[in-house]
């Protein structure tokens, strides 16, 4: 018979945030959906709860309610990446565990059929378990039984509690429908015929279930009562990819370290020789007598061009410095890719394929040299604010499919200059009239005429941001022709230079 | 009238154009001049880039709209289908100005080397990279002669264009690139647009000396080229 343990860790994205950021344990944490434009609550805490923070509501709203909690934007694939960790590291109480289905999973499901009496019988061994995840500092519940639907339903409703090998049924019947996974639509036609736990829709003539309430109610009935069988994927712990070389006489020849690391990256691309399959970044390890010298290879696409890569490799060792030779040397293959079928284009449809090529090969070799974070692109952002107009990526990070989708009109784009200062530099401005247009200014202790001037272009944004901004922009054009882009605070009274229309 | 000033047989100036951008030499081509009723109206000017060659505008003063008078002369002259490469040392390029002038912001490739010497690498590199169009950087230290060469020859193997911005003190260096103008800024003028004076300083087979007037309308995005009066005799 199937045992199913269930591991529940409640309000999952606060918990790995705290986790991962100790200092954030005692502040009040609420997590808003920071991807869209409507800024919405989507976690918080017990006390936020109490405070009337709810799920959905708006940022401005829950800053007014709770002014001191500390406001972070939530991370799915961060949460996801966390759980899968928790799922390779629970490999020590069963082989086989995996995470529940959905777009922001809480819960680690394990089959530990033939496991439980390593640890004596399945009370103890769930003992075991509970412990270890206290040990870990992490909030869990926990439930054994035999189906997936039931240790998932009893973990959320009940904790650590294990149900014997056929009372499922007795169990789940209490609960509420709302733990047998149905979408919402199904749980509010239930509600409002009044059918509020399992129980009740047991009672109801079965046949008529699924006409009724879809096919869903009759197969999550089923999947919880062990009379369906229901599958989940499990998380593996891979075997890397890594090739090392090891030798007794330090070598400091980078000619000689060069070709070694071309030899050893042929090797690894015949090791990684799943078809369709390439590399797409790479670590290696220079051993030294003292230090070791870490090189991190990351590309745009996966490729199996071994000759790319050893360039790649090459660029970095002509950068890297070490003392006394290098003793042994590692490559592990950190992550592999699906070679694209159809080569990928990454500006648009109108370059062509050969262009696309040279350019990924070029950024490769850029990003190897100077870094990743060197070499980016570009994306737009809905935001007025001209310091938040746009976001620098790198191009090794994921593509956003809608980076021209908040480009500006080219009447706007053409009121900004070309060159913005980081930070504004004060300026100090003589009007006619206060809070007026420009006359003259002195800028890095000299004055400045002011001859012509377009503008103001009032900028009032980021309200829900630290501090938002409220500002009158100019385009002047000084007594000497130069063109410069300053702007009047309007909560300050200053001014200041932004840019300059080179 | 005197006899240089007399009117070109038709297709003459044709012909020296194509025989110039054959030998691979710059020329405004400002067809304004050639005669009559067109010089009243101001056209659009161009440098008549080759491609695998390079630009460099000496900047007089910050501000002077060198970046703007580039961007329109290339994005006519520079193949479609190429990249722009931005190498930005002082990480203050703002790449929502560009689409304005007609360069989709998702077509450039940003370039911030975190040190002057990575500057001259990663400009080489984009150079030589046949996919990238054009490469543009700021150029405010010496160049050893040395680096000029390797760019030279890097963007003849690309068939790209590098367009350098240099500050003025940089014209009493040789000359490596096939085109050296000076960009100086104009107060005032009649109309809304703006206006910069263009030096030509040195020119790929000669006739360097000449200026020209530039104007910048920001309003409707166009670069055009001042007609100067014309000469009296000639009008005569």
């Amino acid at each position: 018979m199937l045992r199913v343990l269930c591991v529940w860790f409640p309000n999952w994205s606060i918990q790995r945030l705290r986790s991962e950021r100790p200092e954030l344990k005692r502040s009040e944490l609420v997590l808003f959906n920071g991807q869209s434009q409507r800024l919405l609550i989507t976690a918080f805490g017990l006390k936020a709860r109490r405070m009337g923070i709810r799920m959905g509501q708006t940022l401005a709203e829950a800053k007014a309610l709770l002014p001191r909690a500390v406001f972070v934007p939530d991370d799915i694939e961060a949460d996801r990446n966390a759980l899968r960790q928790l799922a390779l590291d629970s490999q020590r109480f069963s082989p086989l565990v995996g995470l529940e289905e959905g777009p922001s999973p809480e819960s680690l499901l394990s089959d530990v059929t033939g496991c439980t009496h390593l640890w004596g019988d399945e009370e103890q061994f769930l003992h075991a378990v509970r412990d270890y995840w206290i040990g870990r500092g992490y909030d869990s519940r926990l439930a054994l039984a035999g189906s997936l639907g039931a240790a998932w339903a009893l973990a959320r409703a009940i904790n650590a509690v294990v149900v014997p090998e056929g009372d499922e049924t007795a169990a789940l019947s209490s609960l509420p429908v709302a733990l047998l996974r149905l979408p919402t639509n199904t749980l509010q036609r239930l509600e409002a015929l009044g059918l509020r736990t399992i129980l009740d829709v047991l009672r109801l003539p079965r046949e008529t279930l699924a006409s009724r309430f879809g096919a869903i109610l009759p197969q999550r009935l089923d999947q919880a009562l062990g009379k369906c069988p229901e599958i989940f994927e499990f998380e593996r712990l891979r075997e890397p990819l890594s090739v090392v070389r090891e030798w007794e006489v330090p070598v400091d020849d980078r000619l000689a370290l060069a070709f070694l690391c071309r030899e050893m990256i042929g090797t690894l691309l015949s090791i990684a020789d799943h078809p369709g399959t390439g590399l797409q970044e790479l670590e290696g390890e220079l051993r030294t007598e003292s230090a070791p010298v870490i090189l991190a290879i990351r590309l745009v696409e996966p490729t199996r061009n071994g000759a790319h890569l050893a360039q790649l490799v090459e660029l970095q060792l002509e950068r890297q410095k070490w003392s006394g030779g290098i003793i042994a040397m590692r490559w592990t293959v950190v992550r592999l890719g699906r070679l694209p079928q159809v080569q990928h284009n990454w500006f648009g449809d109108h370059v062509e394929t050969e262009t696309s090529q040279h350019i990924v090969a070029l950024i490769d070799r850029l990003s190897s040299r100077l870094g990743a974070k060197a070499v980016l692109r570009v994306e737009s952002l809905p935001d007025a604010q001209p310091e938040h107009m746009v976001q620098l990526r790198s191009w090794t990070d994921a593509e956003s499919a809608e980076r021209d989708r908040f480009a500006m009109s080219p009447e706007l784009s053409r009121g900004r200059p070309f060159r913005l200062l980081d930070i504004p530099q004060p300026i100090v401005v003589v009007s006619v009239v206060p809070d007026g247009p420009p006359i003259c200014m002195v800028w890095q202790r000299q004055d400045y005429r002011v001859s012509r001037f377009w503008g103001p272009e009032r900028i009032a944004t980021g309200w829900w941001r630290t501090s938002d901004v409220q500002r009158d922009y100019y385009r002047v054009e000084w007594e000497d022709g130069s063109h410069v882009w300053i702007f009047r605070d309007r909560r300050g009274g200053g001014w200041f230079l932004h840019g300059f229309f080179e | 009238m005197p006899k240089h000033l007399s009117p070109l047989p038709d297709g003459v100036r044709e012909t020296v154009e194509e025989l110039r951008g054959r030998l691979g030499l710059f020329s405004f081509r400002n067809h304004a001049e050639t005669a009559g009723a067109a010089v009243l109206e101001a056209e659009s000017p161009e440098l008549g880039i080759r491609a695998g060659g390079i630009v460099e505008w000496l900047v007089a003063k910050p501000g002077a709209g060198a970046v703007t008078c580039a961007l329109q002369t290339m994005s006519r002259s520079a193949s479609g289908d190429g990249v722009w490469a931005f190498v930005d040392w002082a990480w203050q390029c703002y790449p929502p100005a560009l689409s304005g002038w007609g360069i989709s912001p998702s077509q450039t490739l940003l370039i911030r080397p975190a040190s002057r010497l990575e500057v001259s690498w990663a400009v080489e590199q984009c150079l030589r990279c046949p996919g990238v169009a054009v490469t543009w950087a700021w150029i405010d230290q010496r160049i050893p002669a040395r680096v000029h060469r390797r760019w030279q020859l890097a963007a003849e193997t690309g068939g790209g264009t590098g367009v350098f911005f240099r500050p003025e003190s940089a014209r009493r260096e040789p000359v490596w690139a096939d085109l050296r103008l000076l960009i100086t800024p104009r107060s005032g003028g009649q109309s809304e647009a703006r206006q910069v004076e263009i030096d030509v300083l040195y020119r790929q087979g000669g006739l360097g000396g000449t200026t020209q007037v530039w104007e910048i309308d920001h309003a409707a995005g166009v670069v055009r080229l001042v007609p100067e009066l014309v000469d009296p005799a000639i009008a005569e």
